[in-house]
């Protein structure tokens, strides 16, 4: 579905700060129907993927095929029906919608704005936004109300439905659950595996959570500083890490495990 | 931490809640009734006034510089006319002009703002050296020497003050669209597909309106104040039409035997600033309560 | 005595809605060499109760209603804000979530660590002995908390520092008065999980050495596994079930514990399986009888809905609130 290749990102050297090399050289390949972490600290490069990814930022280097056509090298017609079939789920519910529309405004915001492709009359989109709401365990006495209505979860779930207003064909999670409370984090998690179930979705799980990316993910990838430094199988990368990096960061995790407290260790 | 919210308030209610934000301030109450009554003013002030045809200029000689009294309330003028009548009509210049000043500026300033700040680059640069052009200009004198080329009058005026007005809120704009295109709703609007029109319409400006409409608000006042300076150097609105600061200045040669010509129209002008200072300041606390404090 | 002894405390916000019941019976205490964490939703109250501790809830509006703070015996409620000062950053130490705002950009770190220690020293700030004396303790926090070459460092500002840097230096300002009491709320969120080890291990060592009490308010139970002796879950502004961590997280006794247990993905978790909690926290501008958990818990029965529980002992200090397990109504 999505293949990456040799992807770099370099940010020429300024007045006073020299180049950046947000990320260096990496690949991976994201198959039909399945799910792929990227996990990393801050300033590992996830960010600048994800930037890359919706064409936001260009890259310096490589490619990033989407069905065999690569998203840097579109024209702004085709990067637009690109747009339609990659959609994307912020970080923070909070920020992500725009706190002056409605429920129904920012989910069939997409619909307008590919209206010279889906041809939807007014009476269809309202359809298909209360179908959204619905798929999302939400409801249609939930359209006209606005974000700040809503709680963390219930507006990340207006956020996904946004994201698949188009029927995308697949969707970037970029931090997703990080802002949430654990108990709506596992409602949002299972929600997601259950839309990509049913509708067919490949995900891209950005994430620094590798509890999380262990558990909706098969693969995943560990960036460090714009290097991909483990990728692999979510076993296979958490369970028997090649680098000592991933080892260290795997050991920091902090599980709900007491027998890893600090003070049975002295 | 948050508080978490009640379960789902309407519209009706978050209505509520501000009105009841609104009322913690007294000040801002005061305010809000001194521009209702300048309105009502305004709009019915020549059929309430007792002597409706001194505002278009009639006089009566034989009752010259009369103090204030039951029948003249605020005295009368070196042509006999009712000081009372004159400032009563002159609220409707006063607010048209004011009104004219700032939906022009804010409209102006407004678009040349979300233009420099949205698109950024050279764009932003030079509108942006501009509007630091005009600011540097000091803006009566600006207004002057534009009325002076146009000629006296109340459009010219308007325009004038206009010109030298707008700059205020061109950076207020940028700034405020600069601040919003970095937020997260922005991004997600701009990664679903839209376009710069769609951005800049949807979901930018709705999101500045705010802050315009508090200074809008603040700068009526002020507003008012530059029509009454230009009036009162002369250039302004051409008497006959009353305007409190032609009334004010053809009222300074008077003082201070006959002190009612000067102080009333002078009076009228500190309400109407004071108001509209009042009621800015209180939609500021409506519209962002995190302000206060 | 326990050093800080918090007994059924009761706190509500009057606002435009009506009251907000923001703690509602609160019972918790932490002895010196304890590390208790707090936890549950946002929105329970845990920052609140935090915040509590030290006096700064703007009060009014807020109103204690019912109960006491104790701190070494000194009932906190009844004193006056000036006894407060002399608390705070002295005695009672307090860590903030985002160490980004909780430094003035336009200071010195050295500038703004040197005020806090001469006012744990109740020293003249005028006086230049005082003063170095100050910035040698200060040096000497600094070194503690992991800052190489504290010395120079003292004279950068605070943008000059990473995040976990910071979150260090925030760590040194709070306990440069040597408090016997820290309140650290959420102090690792903000921060990558390698910076949260490396300032969790941080908060050990000192507690093991100082041996001062820390309260610490988070939403993470992979920290509270990882650093506190206690636990203490929180539901909708009272403590549903507190012990020792090992108690609790071995054998989680109230459902809505159970359930936050539940909620997080662990190595066995298979995809799908995960067990979320339906509803949402508790308005608390409703009154309520019974207990507050009863809507969202799957256990619940009738008589949930009658009385408040009391706490009950299930030995070890391991107390819950919960009739099903034990409590009466």
């Amino acid at each position: 579905m999505l293949e990456v290749k040799g992807l770099s990102k370099i940010y020429p050297a300024r007045r006073g700060s020299p180049a950046v090399t947000a990320l260096d050289d990496v690949s991976f390949t994201l198959a039909a129907n399945s799910a792929f972490g990227v996990v990393g600290e801050s300033g590992s490069g996830k960010t600048t993927l994800t930037r890359c990814l919706i064409g936001l930022e260009k890259p310096s280097q490589g490619e990033m095929l989407f069905e065999g056509r690569d998203i840097a090298r579109l024209s702004p017609a085709d990067l637009r029906e690109i747009r339609a079939r990659i959609q994307i789920v912020f970080q923070d519910p909070y920020a992500s919608l725009n706190p002056r529309m409605s429920a129904q405004d920012i989910i069939g915001e997409p619909l307008l704005i590919h209206h010279d492709r889906l041809q939807l009359t007014a009476r269809a989109r309202t359809d298909r936004v209360v179908e959204l709401l619905e798929r999302v365990g939400l409801g249609v006495r939930h359209l006209h109300r606005y974000p700040h209505e809503f709680s963390g979860g219930q507006r990340q779930r207006i956020g996904i439905a946004r994201a698949l207003a188009v029927k995308p064909q697949m969707l970037i999670l970029d931090e997703p659950t990080s802002a949430l409370d654990v108990s709506v984090q596992a409602q949002i998690l299972n929600l997601l595996a259950e839309l990509q179930d049913s509708l067919k979705l490949s995900y891209l799980f950005i994430s620094h959570d590798l509890g999380v990316v262990r558990y909706i993910c098969d693969r995943a990838l560990l960036l460090l500083h714009g290097k991909v430094i483990e990728q692999g199988p979510v076993d296979q990368v958490f369970d028997h890490p090649q680098s000592d990096y991933a080892r260290r960061l795997i050991a920091a995790i902090p599980d709900v495990d007491p027998s890893q407290s600090l003070h049975l260790a002295c | 931490m948050t508080t978490p919210s009640t379960a789902h308030p309407s519209r009706w209610q978050n209505w509520q809640r501000s009105l009841y934000r609104f009322r913690q301030s007294g000040l801002s109450i005061a305010g809000l009734a001194i521009v209702l009554v300048l309105l009502v003013i305004a709009v019915g002030g020549s059929w309430i006034v007792p002597f409706p045809e001194h505002i278009s200029g009639g006089i009566n000689t034989a009752a010259r510089f009369k103090p204030p009294s039951s029948l003249y309330w605020f005295g009368t003028n070196e042509l006999g006319q009712d000081v009372f009548t004159l400032v009563m009509a002159g609220a409707r210049v006063s607010l048209i002009a004011g009104f004219g000043v700032v939906m022009i500026a804010a409209i102006l300033g407004g678009l040349i703002g979300a233009l420099a700040g949205y698109a950024g680059g050279w764009i932003d640069d030079v509108l942006m050296r501009l509007t630091d052009l005009m600011l540097t200009l000091p803006s009566l004198i600006l207004a002057m020497a534009i009325a002076a080329a146009l000629g006296a009058g109340l459009d010219n005026m308007v325009f004038a003050i206009s010109m030298s007005w707008w700059p205020g809120f061109a950076r207020l704009v940028r700034g405020e669209v600069i601040a919003k295109k970095e937020d997260l709703f922005v991004q997600a609007a701009r990664a679903l597909g839209a376009s710069d029109s769609r951005i800049l319409l949807r979901h930018v400006l709705p999101n500045v309106m705010s802050p315009i409409i508090i200074k809008m608000s603040l700068d009526m006042g002020f507003a008012i104040l530059a029509v009454a300076a230009l009036g009162f150097i002369g250039i302004g609105v051409k008497p006959p039409t009353p305007e409190w600061g032609s009334l004010l200045s053809l009222a300074r040669g008077y003082l201070p035997d006959y002190w009612w010509t000067a102080i009333f129209p002078g009076l009228a002008i500190f309400f109407a600033v004071l108001g509209f200072n009042l009621l800015g300041d209180g939609l500021r606390d409506l519209f962002d309560p995190k302000a206060r404090r | 005595m326990a050093l800080l002894s918090i007994e059924n405390l009761h706190l509500s916000i009057p606002s435009f809605e009506g009251e907000a019941r923001i703690l509602n019976g609160v019972d918790l205490s932490v002895e010196r060499g304890e590390i208790c964490g707090l936890v549950g939703e946002t929105g329970c109250g845990k920052s609140l109760t935090g915040l509590s501790v030290s006096k700064l809830v703007p009060s009014p509006p807020a109103r204690y209603d019912q109960g006491s703070i104790r701190f070494d015996g000194q009932d906190i409620l009844a004193l006056s804000e000036n006894a407060m000062r002399a608390l705070r950053g002295r005695r009672i130490g307090m860590i903030f979530q985002d160490p980004t705002t909780n430094l003035n950009p336009l200071f010195r770190i050295g500038e703004q660590m040197v005020d806090v220690a001469l006012h744990s020293m109740g020293a003249n700030r005028w006086s230049g002995s005082a003063r170095r004396e100050a910035r040698e303790r200060c040096i000497a926090m600094l070194e503690r908390v992991g800052i190489q070459d504290a010395h120079n460092r003292l004279d950068d500002y605070p943008h000059q520092f990473s995040g976990g840097m910071r979150q260090r230096v925030l760590i040194a300002m709070a306990l440069i008065g040597r408090p016997d009491l820290l309140i650290a709320d959420e102090p690792t969120t903000a921060l990558d999980v390698s910076v949260q080890a490396q300032i969790l291990q941080l908060l050990f060592d000192i507690v093991r050495e100082d041996k001062i009490a820390v309260l610490l308010i988070t939403h993470n139970l992979g920290v509270v596994a990882r650093l506190c002796t206690h636990v203490a879950v929180m539901y909708a502004g009272r403590i549903i079930e507190r012990g020792t961590m090992a108690d609790v997280f071995n054998q989680p006794s109230h459902p809505y514990t159970k359930a936050l247990l539940a909620a997080v993905p662990t190595q066995k978790t298979r995809k799908g399986t995960l067990q979320g909690l339906g509803g949402s926290v508790p308005d608390p501008y409703l009154p309520h009888a019974g207990c507050r958990f009863a809507p969202r818990c799957a256990w619940a029965e009738a008589r949930c809905g009658e009385a408040v529980p009391t706490e009950a002992d299930l030995g070890n200090g391991h107390r819950v609130a919960c009739i099903k397990a034990g409590g009466t109504a």
